[in-house]
């Protein structure tokens, strides 16, 4: 019989960095806009000429959105302040959200799709029920209509966009395990009399860790839209804290009127961190051959 | 008493077009140090019926009735929590397809050393890998291979890593399901010496099952013909193989090629029946070259002729039935 050589899987950042591989390009260029995005966030107040939320401008301006110049180089709004800066702060609100959000699916969508696909049975079948159910609304409007009930604050649009996030993580969770929990190696764990919690934990679990990797990639860039969708309702952050959801909403009325760079560079910004998160998780998806239906 | 003693087991399948009834009222004793090999076609019952003493059938599978006492516990009632004691240290298993038996991101240094910490064989991490080691020597796998993932190794290699794993917590029985099926002959003839030496070695009993009657043949104590979830006959090998009695039991050695003669390979015409709706009388009947009667109406019983059974009318004629 052939010998089968190869590498162990697993993943080490120099490999990463060294290897060829499919999708390489993609998750690299979606991992450098993400701590490029990260880094702007935490460097803000070293970095920003400008308070984010102060006049910037002589009071004769105010009023009246000033376009870019050498002074402000992303404009300012009616308010007078420096657009430039907001930027720079307005990252803050929505990766802390998506963050969190994150973990809380991450939390609770993993453990339950792993033990609804491994046990089967009723449980299976209820969990199944109610996370489609959840899972065939259109994600914003349910957000919306959740952080609307709690409330609007960081936390509790993070609670909200939980909440939409979890059947995606348990669902593919779930059809991996049941995959998994076939194959012959998860029988010879049992018959060496291993628990089933050892065989969850240490068997079912890292081979069910590639798809977890990538649904949080292409989760998140989800979760990004929806989120900027929330603080564009005023549900996460008020005014005049810097976000560019917000941001994008308060510039809305001046658009019309020419003041481009109010809408522009904050849009800019959200599409940018959506595509960093996209990039990485299609980039994973093809190095770990994980096919994705969207 | 005998190391495991099977009564009356039924097992089933509950499907959505009936019930396929797997192993119907099976009596097996096996004792200890023997090697018995249970044969039979794809779906006669075999490996169900190995898979049921350790309570591992794959879903649905069900045991209906019946009991399996191993050294005097029952098995069919025993808690899954007990039972699990059971399962690695008294009774192994090892399977067919060595392929997908082991876990493919992990290493095969990691899946032996866990199951001895789990079954407090070893006391740490340490002697659980030093132990592994040992087991992965005594298969002929240098201990460097602990940090290998199975992706690394051939078949052959990962049949003998299983094997390892196995018997490295010493059970009683090792239930071998098809273990070499999957293999060239090459490797299954070392991997049959294998388990004969290990056997020797560690003083297990073997459960082998197999649809190579010739391979059971070579190394078996003991013989078990399984058709349709019934037993056939059950004898010791060399008398199973010199003198058949059972007509499915002769239908299946004139199936096997010999080497050394020109005898013609004759196959049994038929096919095994449909398990959801059994032939009444004996399931082998439609098959038969020597169907009788009795044979359309009457399940026969597994009858004791000196130390051999088999289900089979034409010998209750001869008057040595109950």
């Amino acid at each position: 019989m052939a010998r089968i050589v190869g590498r162990p899987i697993g993943f080490s950042l120099a490999g990463m960095l060294r290897g060829r591989y499919p999708g390489k390009k993609m998750m690299l260029t979606g991992i450098f806009i993400i701590l490029f995005i990260i880094m702007i966030s935490i460097l803000a107040p070293y970095i920003s000429p400008y308070p984010p939320a102060q006049r910037s401008v002589p009071i004769s301006q105010l009023g009246t959105p000033q376009p870019p110049s050498w002074k402000h180089p992303m404009g300012t709004n009616n308010l007078g302040y420096d657009m430039f800066s907001r930027i720079l702060y307005g990252g803050r609100v929505i990766l802390y959200v998506v963050a969190l959000a994150a973990a809380i699916s991450l939390g609770i969508g993993v453990p339950l799709g792993l033990v609804s696909g491994f046990y089967a049975g009723k449980l299976d079948r209820i969990l199944s029920v109610t996370m489609d159910s959840i899972y065939a609304f259109p994600g914003i409007i349910l957000a919306i209509a959740i952080a609307s009930v709690l409330g609007p604050s960081p936390k509790n649009a993070a609670i909200s966009l939980s909440v939409v996030y979890i059947p995606t993580y348990y669902r593919m969770v779930r059809g991996k395990t049941l995959e998994i929990k076939e194959m012959l190696f998860i029988e010879a764990a049992k018959s060496l009399g291993l628990p089933d919690r050892i065989t969850l934990l240490r068997h079912v679990l890292p081979n069910v860790a590639p798809i977890i990797l990538v649904v949080f990639g292409l989760g998140s860039t989800d979760a990004i839209l929806t989120e900027a969708g929330l603080s564009f309702f005023g549900l996460t952050v008020t005014y005049p804290k810097p976000d560019w959801g917000l941001d994008l909403y308060m510039g809305k009325d001046y658009f019309l009127s020419g003041a481009w760079w109010l809408v522009f560079f904050p849009g800019l910004m959200i599409t940018l961190l959506a595509l960093g998160f996209a990039l990485l998780g299609e980039g994973l998806a093809e190095k770990l051959e994980i096919r994705t239906e969207r | 008493m005998a190391l495991l003693e099977i009564r009356g087991l039924n097992v089933e399948y509950p499907t959505l077009s009936g019930i396929v009834r797997a192993v119907v009222d099976a009596n097996l004793e096996v004792e200890g140090g023997e090697w018995v090999s249970i044969v039979g076609e794809s779906g006669s019952g075999k490996s169900t019926l190995a898979y049921s003493i350790t309570r591992l059938l794959p879903p649905p599978g069900r045991i209906r009735s019946g009991s399996i006492l191993y050294r005097g516990v029952d098995l069919v009632k025993l808690p899954e929590r007990e039972l699990r004691k059971y399962r690695g240290p008294e009774i192994g298993m090892i399977f067919q397809d060595p392929m997908t038996s082991l876990d493919p991101v992990r290493t095969i240094g990691d899946q032996i050393a866990e199951a001895l910490l789990e079954h407090g064989i070893a006391k740490d991490k340490a002697e659980a890998y030093s132990l592994a080691g040992d087991a992965l020597e005594e298969v002929g796998i240098p201990r460097n291979r602990l940090k290998s993932y199975p992706h690394q190794l051939s078949g052959g290699q990962r049949q003998r890593v299983l094997i390892a794993g196995a018997v490295a917590l010493n059970p009683r029985i090792l239930i071998a399901d098809e273990p070499t099926t999957a293999l060239d002959v090459v490797v299954q003839a070392k991997i049959m010496d294998l388990l004969e030496e290990l056997k020797e070695k560690h003083d297990m009993t073997i459960i082998f099952i197999t649809h190579d009657i010739a391979l059971a043949a070579e190394r078996s104590t003991r013989i078990v013909v399984m058709y349709a979830g019934h037993i056939m006959e059950d004898a010791p090998a060399e008398q199973l193989v010199e003198n058949p009695l059972h007509p499915y039991t002769q239908g299946l050695l004139n199936a096997t090629p010999d080497l050394w003669s020109d005898k013609r390979i004759e196959s049994i015409p038929g096919y095994p029946p449909d398990l959801r709706r059994p032939p009444p009388g004996c399931p082998f009947h439609p098959r038969c070259p020597r169907a009788w009667g009795l044979c359309r109406s009457e399940k026969p019983a597994l009858l004791d002729l000196n130390g051999r059974r088999v289900a089979c009318h034409l010998y209750r004629r001869e008057g040595a039935g109950r």
